[in-house]
């Protein structure tokens, strides 16, 4: 446990010095932004899809709304970084409207979620074809935006911390793995899932806002992409759901991967990618985490909480 | 209030797809006592054990906890009044450790602290080895994850406590420690039904004997009475 | 405004229908799977794309007539699936997410795959009488919609009576309600799963081979159909024919009136819309009441 609160500690004070290290060098800056987004979106994603074990294939939506929200309020004068709160709180709206899915058997869930993130990219499409600009803030750029992004990280890591402490984790595992008897051991399942949804909304948009300003132009295309829900899917699955490492593992694989075959393959590097996809579900169903660590290491299991 | 007992089952009928599994049942199990039911396959034990919990609505008759009607109330409300239930098959959270199977069961409960040490005593209570705690459940023998069943059950300290097969399909040492828990908990004055086959087995865990053939109890009482009586023998060397 | 009736229930009316026609048939392969190994093919649309793509080949390279060219893409589209059903599909059905993913890999890889071979550039199947049509009083159909929409109806019927009237059909079914059952009474469910990926994989192969006819199509329009596919899915529930069938025609009529009063920009949101209102009203599908025969 004290290895743990070490590893925080350094990981957190890497976040941080990252700017004053990189000494200005905006690629440097910009790619650690871009990790912590994709990094906070697979914690996110992690809370519905890991210890649920809904299957939200419309995770893409709350990413769009919070930088359409965020756009939308800097565009009303709105200072940018309440822009941004409110980008998670109109995510906590929309799952609020997704909510009743949840009732929905696993397969249908998924099919459904990707179905409303896509009419709503459609909807948005629609309306401005190309996207918006956002109004930039005097004293608010690269660094400032990457510190704010560093925040949300931190929080929605600690958020899965306590999570994983809590009696909410065990409802809601309980809940993924025999929904039946959880229901006979006093707990509604309606009730924890919709808490978890809005709780992975409520990061995924605020990431999304802070996205969206750190572009200052937000194409709805690429805000609502697919990509948004995929990307995070992969980085808990290939790590391993349901945990605070295993997101975290396979978000540095996966980038370690996605960015190493960009460079080195360039034509070729989604087909590669899928190729690693299918081998580690094929090989490690169960995520890294669980396939090196636990079984081939023998590292030992705890019960938390 | 002398007279409440803690389950009264009264003419409760219940068909499905043209099967009467109850028949007007009736059966009064009183406060602090172990019944036991026995009955040939089919005749309707885990039925009346489900419309107990609220699983199956009675189309006829009613239902009483420690006086109170229950029959549709939602299993929930009914688990939260103090009744638990082990059931039949063995049922467990496979991919969450032995630990969390058992406080999963608390995640509703008023008390905040303690969950995790009265898992831990529960498991000893039921003669579940510490250092299973954080194995998977999944991965523990077919018998220690029944214990796992059963302590889940007792984590709230319900008044009384069903068991449907307890010790069916159970390896021997196992089903010892089973029969010694439910022995004890009978002892400590919980008030239990157990359903089982196993006629030796059930004998050592209950006070008194009740039989069902056909949806119906036809007979109550002293356990060898029950057991010798003609009844029985021919129901179940006739089928 | 005031829309002439003659347009409203005559030329709209039968365009969709002849739409949702080849809507049925698109959605027929991922039903089957769906149905029968409980497996969401994501990659469903780019099996459909490369069955337009050997299509197009074959009639383009080998200079043979489109229709013929169509069946001679079927044993290509049925090896392609065999492929794939041995190597990323057994062994990985166990839960109902793991395929899903894994079928996602496919998507990129197969996505990627045409990309490099045939690069992005629209391609479509002119045939003589593309530009043909038939009157029938006021209304004017497209002799090429005809076809596609017969060929859809011919092939969903065939399939039907495959189900409901042959051992082979039987088995089928008797997987998709309980393959464990199934087991103990002698099915060789593997092999039987096999056959019906690869059955799956032609019909999707078919479906984009008319597709081909009808549309330009590109190498990232798989997920389009994939969407249209689950829209008609949900309709009908789980893997029942006539329940797709109605389903499709849904779908086609719903687009089409919608993209006529709304305009075209919002015509999937119509579908999505149909299909959200539609799994919330009705969990197991329009058509997915008890009584209706599964697949
Ligand atoms: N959910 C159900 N649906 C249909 N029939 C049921 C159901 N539950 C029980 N039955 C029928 O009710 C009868 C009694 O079953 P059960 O209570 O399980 O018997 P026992 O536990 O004594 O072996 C049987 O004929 C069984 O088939
Ligand atoms: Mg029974």
């Amino acid at each position: 446990m004290k290895a743990g609160a070490i590893l925080a500690a350094v990981a957190v004070a890497i976040l941080l010095s990252i700017p004053i290290i990189a000494a200005g060098n905006n690629f440097v800056i910009t790619l650690g932004f871009i990790f912590s987004v994709y990094i906070i979106l697979a914690l996110a994603w992690n809370i519905v899809g890991g210890y649920t074990g809904m299957l939200n294939l419309g995770h893409a939506a709350f990413f769009g709304v919070g930088a359409y929200t965020l756009a939308l309020s800097t565009g009303a004068g709105i200072h940018p970084y309440i822009g941004v709160m409110a980008g998670g709180l109109a995510a906590v709206g929309l799952g609020l409207l997704m909510s009743p899915l949840l009732r929905l058997r696993g397969d249908y869930f998924a099919i459904g979620t990707l179905s409303l993130a896509e009419a709503i990219k459609v909807a948005v499409l629609n309306i401005h074809a190309y996207g918006i600009r956002v109004t930039s803030y005097e004293g608010l750029g690269r660094v400032e935006n990457y510190y704010f992004v560093s925040a949300v990280l931190v929080a929605v890591g600690a958020t899965t911390y306590l999570l994983q402490r809590s009696r909410l984790k065990l409802a809601l595992v309980s809940i993924r793995e025999n929904e039946v008897l959880a229901n006979a051991s006093g707990i509604n399942p309606l009730k924890y899932r919709v808490i978890a949804l809005l709780l992975s909304g409520v990061f995924t948009g605020i990431a999304g806002g802070i996205y969206g300003y750190n572009l200052l132009y937000i194409p709805a295309e690429h805000v609502f992409s697919i990509e948004w829900t995929i990307i995070p899917l992969f980085m808990v699955l290939i790590g391993g759901r349901g945990t605070l490492t295993g997101p975290l593992i396979g978000s540095f694989i996966y980038l370690g991967i996605y960015y190493v075959l960009q460079f080195t393959l360039t034509e070729i590097s989604l087909l590669a990618f899928g190729l690693v996809v299918v081998l580690i579900i094929k090989f490690m169903p169960q995520g890294v985490i669980e396939t090196l660590f636990i079984r081939t290491l023998r590292i030992k299991r705890v019960s938390i909480i | 209030m002398l007279d409440t007992a803690a389950i009264e089952v009264e003419n409760v009928s219940i068909t499905f797809d043209g099967v009467r599994a109850l028949d007007r049942c009736t059966l009064r199990v009183e406060k602090g006592e172990s019944l036991g039911i026995i009955g040939p396959n089919g005749s309707g034990k885990t039925t009346l054990l489900n419309v107990i919990n609220g699983y199956y609505r009675p189309e006829d008759g009613r239902v009483m906890i420690f006086g109170r009607r229950i029959d549709g109330l939602p299993p929930h409300r009914i688990s939260r009044m103090g009744v638990g239930r082990v059931f039949q098959v063995t049922n467990v959270f496979k991919n969450m450790t032995v630990l969390e199977n058992i406080m999963a069961q608390g995640v509703w409960m008023k008390e905040r602290k303690n969950l995790r040490s009265r898992a831990l005593e529960i498991m000893d209570l039921v003669g579940l080895p510490r250092n299973l705690k954080d194995e998977l459940a999944g991965n523990v023998s077919g018998g220690q994850q029944k214990l796992v069943d059963i302590a889940r059950a007792l984590l709230p300290q319900p008044e009384i406590l069903m068991l449907d097969e307890p010790v069916a399909g159970i390896h021997p040492i196992i089903k010892e420690k089973i029969i010694e828990v439910v022995d004890r908990l009978r002892r400590d004055g919980k008030t239990l039904m157990v359903v089982s086959h196993d006629i030796p087995s059930i004998l050592r865990m209950v006070d008194r004997l009740a039989f069902m053939n056909a949806g119906s109890i036809l007979m109550v009482g002293d356990p060898d009475e029950v057991r010798r009586s003609s009844k029985v023998v021919e129901a179940y060397l006739g089928v | 405004m005031i829309f002439p009736l003659e347009v409203l229930f005559g030329q709209l009316l039968v365009g969709a229908i002849l739409l949702g026609g080849l809507y049925s048939l698109v959605t027929i392969g991922l039903a089957l799977i769906f149905g029968v190994m409980r497996i969401l093919n994501i990659a469903h649309g780019e099996f459909i794309i490369f069955g337009a793509y050997t299509a197009y080949w074959i009639t383009s390279l080998m200079g043979v007539d489109p229709l013929l060219a169509i069946v001679l893409a079927i044993p290509v589209s049925a090896f392609l699936g065999y492929i794939v059903n041995r190597l990323l599909i057994r062994g990985v059905t166990k839960s109902f997410d793991a395929p899903i993913v894994s079928s996602f890999g496919l998507l990129l890889i197969m996505q990627a795959s045409m990309l490099i071979a045939w690069t992005g550039d629209p391609r479509s199947i002119v045939t003589p009488f593309t530009a043909e049509s038939i009157h029938v009083g006021p209304v004017l159909l497209p002799i090429i919609r005809l076809i596609a929409f017969a060929v859809s109806i011919t092939i969903l019927t065939l399939l039907y009576i495959f189900l409901s009237k042959t051992y082979l059909g039987r088995a089928i079914r008797a997987i998709s309600q309980d393959s464990e059952s199934a087991a103990t009474l002698g099915i060789p469910v593997q092999k039987i799963q096999t056959f019906t990926f690869v059955l799956s994989t032609v019909l999707a192969g078919i479906s984009g081979g008319l597709v081909a006819l009808l549309l330009s199509f590109q190498p990232t329009f798989g997920p389009e159909f994939l969407l249209k596919s689950f829209v008609v899915l949900a309709l009908a529930g789980v893997g029942n024919i006539p329940g797709v069938i109605a389903g499709g025609l849904i779908l086609g009529i719903g687009e089409s009136y919608g993209s006529f009063f709304l305009g075209s920009g919002l015509r999937n949101v119509v579908a999505y819309a149909m299909l959200i209102i539609l799994l919330l009203a009705r969990p197991r599908g329009l058509f997915g009441g008890r009584a209706v025969r599964e697949v």
